[in-house]
């Protein structure tokens, strides 16, 4: 699928757009912020930015992967994408504990791609 | 939460990817539900004096809570001015509210929002509506947004419940289209169904985009739940059978 970029995003040039196809290739792929990031050399923010071009353009299904304090380095839950934060009081998926505060709560952006996309 | 707020820089507001990231731009305040709950109790059946006193404070508490939980609010303020009482004015001065006020369509220079909080069983009337105006023009010029808080919307404005859309411009509808295509600020409602979503993080801010566009568009629909924007089809039916 072909996704014209245009004046949307400001920040892509021809060599991100082509380091971006790369990631992009195949459906199924997952993509997440800081890969974006260090794969193309730019900011969580632009990354951020691409995956809610993609999701808008119903290119991609992204989630918001949720963390809790309680294993760091595993998600503990995910939500869709662009529905804001969750709800508080949210479950822990891991410790099965109830979570009444947002500060034991870290959170990432995963996408999947559900068509191969080439942006131009 | 940062990282969110600087995607969004990095987006047009009219692009619809930016209504992903506006969507944390607001985290719901905890107590929000509850109030929603009682207030819905309060109006449902006849009142009081004390019953409509309370609820019209709990109406100002709902309108509070959620621009407190707007990213970028700095001050709230609440008075009786020399002139107008002002039940809430909010401002903010940031980098988060510098978005807030670009998703929002505010102008550039104007800094704050006026709420004006109606519990009241009928709906907002032109002389109301027009009040709140006038405020803007004369007391707060440097407010860019004017926010009704009510539980029946206000005369003139499409309701939830229509199965056809509005085609009129009258009453209070009518003063919201000509105030803001003199002024450019846009005077929008929120009725008893927005208020209800106001406990869902991610709301606010959409909700008012959606409501300062339809001033433009003019579909003539109510403004629909947060979580179907998406998937609002006014197209007829043999533009819709394409979608299938």
């Amino acid at each position: 699928m072909r996704l014209v970029i245009g004046h949307r995003l400001a920040f892509m040039t021809e060599i991100l757009k082509r380091g971006m196809n790369a990631l992009l290739r195949a459906p199924g792929e997952e993509i997440m912020p800081h890969v974006i990031a260090i794969k193309l050399g730019i900011s969580r923010a632009e990354s951020l930015a691409i995956i809610a071009v993609l999701e808008a353009e119903e290119l991609v299904e992204s989630k918001l992967l949720i963390y809790h304090e309680c294993e760091l380095g595993v998600p503990a839950g995910a939500i869709p994408f662009g529905k804001g934060f969750p709800q508080l009081p949210w479950t822990c998926g891991l410790c099965e504990r109830s979570v009444d505060t947002y500060d034991e709560l870290r959170f990432d952006v995963q996408a999947r791609t559900l068509v191969a996309v080439e942006m131009v | 939460m940062r990282q969110m707020i600087a995607g969004m820089k990095q987006l047009d507001v009219s692009d619809p990817a930016s209504d992903h990231l506006a969507s944390y731009l607001y985290t719901a305040d905890s107590r929000m539900a509850g109030l929603i709950t009682e207030l819905d109790d309060l109006m449902a059946e006849p009142r009081n004096d004390t019953m409509r006193k309370r609820a019209g404070e709990i109406m100002e508490m709902i309108a509070m809570l959620s621009f407190m939980a707007l990213s970028g609010t700095s001050t709230i303020k609440s008075f009786q001015s020399a002139g107008p009482q002002i039940d809430l004015l909010v401002e903010g001065s940031d980098l988060h509210w510098k978005l807030v006020r670009k998703y929002c369509y505010f102008r550039k220079r104007r800094r704050g929002l006026v709420v004006e909080a109606k519990a009241t069983g009928e709906k907002v009337n032109d002389a109301v509506f027009a009040r709140l105006c006038a405020i803007m023009d004369h007391n707060l010029p440097h407010v860019g947004l004017g926010v009704f808080f009510t539980f029946n919307g206000a005369s003139g404005f499409p309701t939830p419940e229509s199965s056809r859309s509005l085609r009129t411009l009258k009453d209070c509808r009518l003063r919201q289209a000509l105030y803001y295509a003199r002024t450019r600020k846009p005077v929008i409602v929120f009725d008893s169904m927005d208020i209800r979503q106001l406990a869902q993080n991610g709301s606010l801010p959409q909700l008012v985009h959606e409501k300062v566009k339809e001033i433009s568009e003019a579909t003539g629909w109510a403004t629909p739940p947060v979580a179907s924007f998406c998937k609002r089809h006014t197209l007829p039916k043999h533009l819709r059978d394409l979608l299938i």
